[in-house]
């Protein structure tokens, strides 16, 4: 009987310590921050941190669907004090856990990208899964744009990253990648490339999210065309490829022929050839035929092994050619060659790592062997012709 | 308390006297005197009127047993014998005997000369009919269930179970309502130190009124302070019956429809007795979601507490852009706005309940009209906790044991306390004190989580899963060695 009192008197204990806590955030007191925008003005030499946020007051229980975006600037001697300064500016607590989109803009990423990784990254309010893209311009105007669809343009965004894996010419990284690569004085990386530009039969700027910013040293260190960034899709991570769907356009014969590609497998290795590293790259592709401009007699097999062998050398090409790019107009490893070397061959990179980014990287031979496979030609008449 | 005995007279008319005197202002005693030709009082039956069956006893007993005292020559002895042969044969040999027969629906004979009475059971109160149980109610299966009377439903076991193995013990509980207890088992199935510790428990039992088993089962469980129940009951013979050849002792109670089964294991509450009449798939399919609903009843409200006051970055995004909707305006903290939603809520299901069915409809329906659309229209309330709390409360409704589904009810209240202290650590505590707290408890030496258990896979598995019928073994709830030691040191 003794127990059940004691029992009883810490329930009635906790239910007066109810209340208590500091840590409760009700709903209804917080605005959720869903698109952060870093700016960094050279003049006053002052960071403007831009939010896009969402908060209960603005939206009234009769009508859930309507969701009213608030964007308000803070500037700041430091990313955290311009953080800070936008409170004094909120109704509300501002949450920055479902914000899964930072934008930093052009000059902040020129000038002082570090500071905002560091920040990003060491704050605990934000996640590490948070994608992190640079902006073509200023961010904090790219911010203001309204979406294309009508849609909260934090999710138009998040919704668009999730796509390039259906188009492959743009690449966004997480801050958790963007942390990682960070360190790594030998390489580069790229990450997505928000601008604006005219839509085709559009009658006001929208968002793109296309090409990529290429970062190098703590810097953005220039652009990429989708072209290249679809080259980077195909050569780094697992990650990136493994879902990877992208069309490519093969000069066949005197026809043009669209095929849907998916990545079977990909290896990257190095070997040494007389003291020197090669780097061979071997990618295999599934193609799925789905545009032919003139008439192909794809069921010959011999037909559709010459056509297997066209598109591999057509995209070895492309390959070739944003790999040269890489090495010879950038000099910036965005690919991770100095990933490899280091890894699978310490020995020959120790001689390596001093004159790696200088000497070595740009003109190291770099192999690149694509194998296509068509596995289905489809049933359609117009492919099999005469 | 004064035990002596009153030996019973040779004199009827003494022993009538002592009965008049014990049954004064009781206003239901009757006498029936039997004169010999010479006019003198041989016999007297003494009875309770409102308990015999007076129709019977007026033509077929009374007739044939004035006829013996009026016939010529008619000696003590050979009455006594040709009343015996009648079936008036449970001797009394002392008037607090005779009492105790009288009060239990017999006729008490006693006859001049002998100072024994004799008598004989002839109930006459009303029945109710064997109809199918309230709150077990099964798609297949048996629709028999148990009544108040202690006979009928002894007969009902007997029926299933047709071996000389089944065996029963008799009790009388209750200094004052001396109400009969029978203590089943399968003899072989029933694990005797079991047994010995519920006779044990049951000999102790002080109770001066026992109207129904729930008295018994709070004296007789375990850890009479745990919220949760230790001893199962059911309405169902058929459930008697397989829970007997599981090894479990019934105990019955008579003038209550409910029969005890122990020693019980915290599965047996979430399985009603229909599961073993389904296809086993579906059995099991219905008892992973009866595992659903009871996590879903205990946490569910606690859980969006915690998750929308401390951790609102583990609702997902689209999902945290609707709660942000549906709570503006709402003035009440999560917290209060569940307690008055949970409140509501029970005091609804108690409403419905003590009214008759038909109006106890209409004020659920009513209830949940007024609940969940005017408090959500006038904004007091926000959705989410409208569904929270309706999911809650008919994930509830699916434990099919009742008291356990209050148990669980009545722990979701704590739980919403420690939530809105301190979030999710806070339930994590909590499940963890609860589980610590199951596995701690014992039904007669028997752990009440069954994974505790060091048995063979399939019996352990046996009491999650229904395996199809061949390969189910009789999964006996029979103590093991070392919970049997708590047996012997009580």
């Amino acid at each position: 009987m003794s127990r059940f009192r004691r029992f009883a008197a810490l329930g009635l204990l906790t239910c007066m310590l109810v209340g208590c806590s500091p840590d409760i955030r009700e709903i209804s007191d917080i605005a959720l921050v869903m698109l952060t925008a870093i700016d960094y003005d050279e003049q006053k030499r002052d960071y403007v941190f831009t939010i896009n946020c969402i908060d209960a007051s603005t939206n009234d229980a009769q009508n859930s669907a309507k969701k009213l975006e608030w964007i308000a600037s803070a500037s700041g001697k430091t990313i955290l004090e311009a953080a800070r300064n936008l409170r004094s500016r909120a109704g509300k607590i501002l949450v920055w856990q479902h914000d899964k989109f930072f934008l930093i803009g052009e000059g902040a990423a020129r000038n002082s990208l570090y500071e905002v990784v560091d920040f990003l990254s060491r704050n605990r309010d934000i996640r590490l899964s948070g994608y992190l893209v640079v902006s073509q311009g200023t961010a904090s105007d790219l911010m203001r744009i309204k979406s294309e669809t009508g849609d909260l343009i934090s999710n138009e965004t998040v919704g668009r990253i999730k796509n390039e894996q259906l188009w492959g010419k743009s690449l966004s990284l997480t801050i958790k990648d963007v942390a990682d690569y960070y360190g790594n004085p030998y390489r580069g990386f790229v990450t997505g490339k928000l601008s604006r530009s005219m839509p085709v039969a559009g009658d006001r700027e929208v968002l793109f999210l296309s090409g990529g910013s290429v970062i190098h040293q703590g810097k953005l260190a220039g652009w990429l065309p989708g072209k290249d960034v679809l080259a980077i899709h195909l050569i780094i991570k697992k990650k990136y490829w493994r879902e990877l769907e992208f069309p490519q356009t093969v000069p066949f014969r005197s026809a043009k022929i669209s095929l849907l590609m998916r990545v079977a497998n990909r290896s990257v290795r190095m070997r040494q050839t007389d003291g020197q590293p090669v780097f061979d790259v071997r990618i295999g592709l599934t193609g799925t035929v789905l545009t032919i401009d003139k008439q192909v007699n794809l069921a010959n097999p011999d037909t559709l092994r010459e056509l297997e062998l066209a598109a591999g050398r057509f995209i070895e090409g492309e390959l070739k050619a944003s790999l040269n790019r890489f090495q010879q107009q950038l000099k910036i490893d965005v690919v991770g060659f100095s990933d490899i070397a280091r890894k699978y061959h310490p020995q020959a990179w120790k001689r390596m790592e001093k004159t790696w980014s200088t000497a070595i990287y740009p003109t190291v031979p770099v192999r690149v062997h694509v194998d296509v496979s068509i596995p289905a030609i489809g049933m359609s008449k117009v492919l099999g012709g005469d | 308390m004064d035990n002596r005995k009153t030996p019973i007279a040779p004199s009827v008319v003494r022993n009538v006297e002592t009965l008049r005197r014990r049954f004064a202002d009781h206003g239901s005693i009757s006498f029936h005197l039997f004169e010999s030709r010479a006019g003198e009082p041989v016999a007297a039956a003494a009875y309770v009127n409102v308990l015999v069956d007076e129709k019977r006893l007026y033509r077929q007993l009374i007739p044939p047993i004035a006829e013996r005292f009026r016939a010529d020559g008619a000696d003590i002895e050979s009455v006594a014998e040709a009343v015996r042969a009648l079936g008036i044969e449970q001797p009394a040999s002392d008037m607090e005997e005779a009492e105790r027969l009288i009060t239990d629906a017999c006729i008490v004979l006693f006859i001049e000369g002998m100072t024994e009475a004799l008598g004989m059971n002839l109930p006459g109160y009303g029945r109710r009919a064997i109809e199918e149980p309230m709150l077990e109610v099964s798609v297949r299966g048996p629709r028999a269930g148990f009544i108040e009377d202690l006979n009928t439903n002894m007969g009902l076991i007997y029926r299933r179970l047709k071996t000389s193995k089944l065996k029963s013990k008799s009790y009388v509980v209750g200094n004052e309502s001396r109400t009969d207890v029978k203590l089943l088992y399968l003899e072989d199935q029933a694990d005797v130190r079991v047994l010995r510790e519920i006779e044990r428990r049951l000999a102790a039992v002080r109770l001066n009124v026992v109207v129904d088993s729930a008295q018994i089962e709070e004296w007789i469980q375990d850890s009479p302070y745990s919220p949760f129940s230790q001893i199962q009951n059911t309405e169902r013979p058929d459930r008697v019956a397989t829970a007997l050849n599981q090894g479990k002792v019934a105990i019955l109670t008579d003038g209550s429809p409910n029969v005890l089964l122990a020693p019980a294991i915290f599965t047996d509450f979430l399985h009603p007795s229909e599961d073993l009449y389904e296809k086993f798939y579906f059995a099991n399919f219905l008892r992973g979601l009866r595992v659903i609903t009871l996590f879903v009843s205990l946490f569910l409200p606690s859980v969006y507490i915690a998750l929308t006051t401390f951790h609102l970055e583990m609702i997902p995004t689209p999902l945290m852009l609707t709660f942000l909707s549906t709570k503006a305006g709402i003035p009440l903290p999560t917290f209060l706005e569940a307690l008055l939603m949970e409140i509501a809520f029970e005091v609804l299901r108690e409403a419905s309940l003590r009214l008759p069915q038909a109006i106890g409809q209409s004020v659920s329906i009513v209830g949940a009209l007024i609940i969940g659309e005017a408090a959500v229209q006038s904004g007091i309330v926000s959705r989410p906790m409208v569904i929270v709390v309706a999911l809650t409360g008919i994930a509830s409704f699916t434990i099919p044991s009742f008291n356990t589904a209050i148990t669980l009810r009545m722990l979701r209240f704590p739980l919403i306390f420690v939530a809105a202290w301190t979030g999710v650590l806070g339930i994590a505590l909590s499940m963890f004190a609860l589980v610590l707290h199951l596995c701690s408890l014992k039904s007669f030496g028997v752990y009440y989580m069954p994974t505790l258990e060091p048995k063979r896979w399939r019996d352990v598995v046996g009491h999650y899963v229904l395996l199809p019928i061949r390969h189910r073994s009789l999964s006996k709830t029979e103590a093991s060695p070392e919970s049997r030691e708590g047996l012997e040191h009580e």
